[in-house]
């Protein structure tokens, strides 16, 4: 069946990305700018994805993730990764404090994004006939609106799980909620999502 | 498989996070469930539309990075090369704080009201033996006993130093005088003059059968607190000359405190009597 198939496609994000960072992030930590800059080749676009969907605007997004990557250069050196820990929770919970930061010194209007906020982005598989750009872009803005409409807590965890496909522990490392927290907020933040996509998933139903 | 096994697995089943059997065991299930699978079929059609569309990286975001890693360290190299040119400064910087530690120690030392230099005085005619003060404002003779204590600053440079005058035949003789190894301070020096004066005007009193005691009653007792304060202070400083001297004090003061309005000319005859045996005015006066 297409439906079981699929499932072998899909894979956590720190399985994929874990695989040859070891060897990178030794030479990291002994100064070699080349494996840092290797190491943020991997880690780039899931550490923006994860910012721009938690502050919902491309400029800010971009200027944090930054922020994010210049953190990590510095303290990569103090870094131990013990108990199993990835590279890759530990880029996430660099990134999370960013942007917990950003919330309270910018104190962002959470609610509102514009759909010039938006950041660019690229269609997976084929470029799209232009109707389907559009429904993309409108999908895409709806997504967003979506997601500033849910507490930063249940977004985080709604984000790291649907977007990033981080496991309920990592998720646990990252954030430093328990399992049955992460597990109500994943619970009610994707039942609240589902409810704003039901156009969407119908319409998808049909094609 | 039972479905309430199932369906809490359908979503870590989708991301490829089950374990070898649990995921034989949902592979058998999900076919055979029309629920589960209806279920797992929509999990799916979400992911398919949240994946649809990915964040662009910037293609000049690598080197926003690098730039501002670089200015982070610039700005560090710039602090530690200011510590290294703060170090041409150090020797300066060591003598004017050695300056300052000497100077604080010695305008400390100044101010300390117990010192040890010399006072010499310049005694005009007859000199005196007794306890003069180099205090400008208190000078021996003019000082009005009468007014209430008014405690002076430790703080102050006036010192007060215990002096025994030479006998000097002539007038306009220079005397030498002599510190003693401890020096009488301000406070002290003030209430031993204001007690010998209290005590020589008590004896010296003219003699009726009563006698309006009130004022010196009041002083006497203002006296007595002060006297307590200051015997406890000697105690504690260990100079016991002052203790034993203001010990002596105690019994005159209580007694002088404790006469009525218009005593009775016995009661204070009897404390002149006692004032007299015990010659504590002239044991203060050559204090």
């Amino acid at each position: 069946m297409d439906t079981i198939r699929l499932a072998g496609k899909l894979g956590t994000f720190a399985q994929t990305q874990q695989r040859g960072a070891g060897g990178l992030l030794e030479r990291a930590q002994q100064g070699d700018e080349e494996a840092f800059s290797l190491l943020f080749e991997q880690y780039a676009r899931p550490i923006s994805n994860f910012i721009y969907r938690m502050v919902g605007r491309g400029d800010l997004a971009e200027d944090l993730a930054q922020e994010t990557f210049v953190r990590a250069y510095k303290k990569i050196r103090t870094l131990r990764l013990n108990d199993g820990t990835q590279l890759s929770t530990w880029l996430f919970s660099i990134a999370k404090n960013v942007v917990r930061e950003s919330f309270r010194s910018q104190r962002i209007d959470q609610s509102q994004v514009g759909i010039d906020d938006v950041l660019p982005v690229s269609i997976r598989g084929d470029e799209p006939a232009p109707d389907e750009r559009l429904w993309n872009k409108e999908l895409q803005h709806m997504v967003q609106q979506g997601l500033q409409k849910l507490d930063p807590d249940k977004r985080q965890v709604f984000v790291l799980r649907v977007f990033q496909q981080c496991s309920y522990d990592e998720i646990a490392a990252i954030t430093g909620y328990s399992m049955s927290k992460l597990k109500a907020d994943l619970f009610r933040a994707r039942t609240q999502m589902r409810e704003l996509l039901r156009p969407y998933l119908e319409q998808s139903n049909e094609v | 498989m039972k479905c309430d096994e199932c369906m809490p697995l359908l979503e870590d089943f989708l991301y490829n996070q089950v374990d070898g059997a649990a995921e034989k065991a949902l592979a058998e299930h999900l076919p055979a469930c029309d629920s589960c699978a209806r279920e797992y079929a929509l999990l799916q059609r979400e992911q398919e539309l949240y994946a649809r569309s990915e964040v662009e990286i910037a293609p000049d975001f690598w080197s926003g990075v690098q730039a501002r890693i670089a200015s982070e360290n610039r700005s560090g190299a710039q602090w530690f090369a200011g510590l290294f040119d703060a170090f041409r400064f150090a020797p300066i910087a060591g003598i004017a704080c050695l300056m300052v530690i000497v100077g604080s120690i010695g305008l400390w030392r100044y101010l300390s009201p117990r010192t040890d230099h010399p006072v010499t005085a310049q005694v005009q005619n007859a000199p005196q033996v007794g306890v003069t003060t180099t205090a400008p404002e208190i000078e021996k003779g003019k000082i009005d006993w009468m007014l209430p204590y008014r405690p002076v600053s430790r703080s102050a440079s006036r010192v007060y130093v215990r002096k025994i005058e030479k006998r000097a035949p002539a007038t306009n003789v220079v005397v030498e005088s002599k510190p003693l190894n401890n020096e009488l301070d301000a406070d002290s020096a003030r209430h031993l003059e204001q007690v010998e004066m209290l005590l020589r005007s008590f004896k010296n009193s003219r003699r009726s059968n009563t006698l309006d005691l009130t004022y010196e009653s009041g002083v006497s007792k203002d006296l007595l607190a002060r006297n307590v304060l200051l015997r406890r202070d000697a105690e504690l400083a260990g100079d016991e000359p002052l203790t034993r001297l203001l010990d002596q004090f105690q019994p005159f003061l209580v007694d002088i405190a404790n006469l009525r309005d218009n005593s009775d000319s016995k009661e204070i005859h009897k404390v002149r009597e006692r004032l007299t045996k015990s010659e504590i005015i002239a044991a203060v006066h050559s204090f």
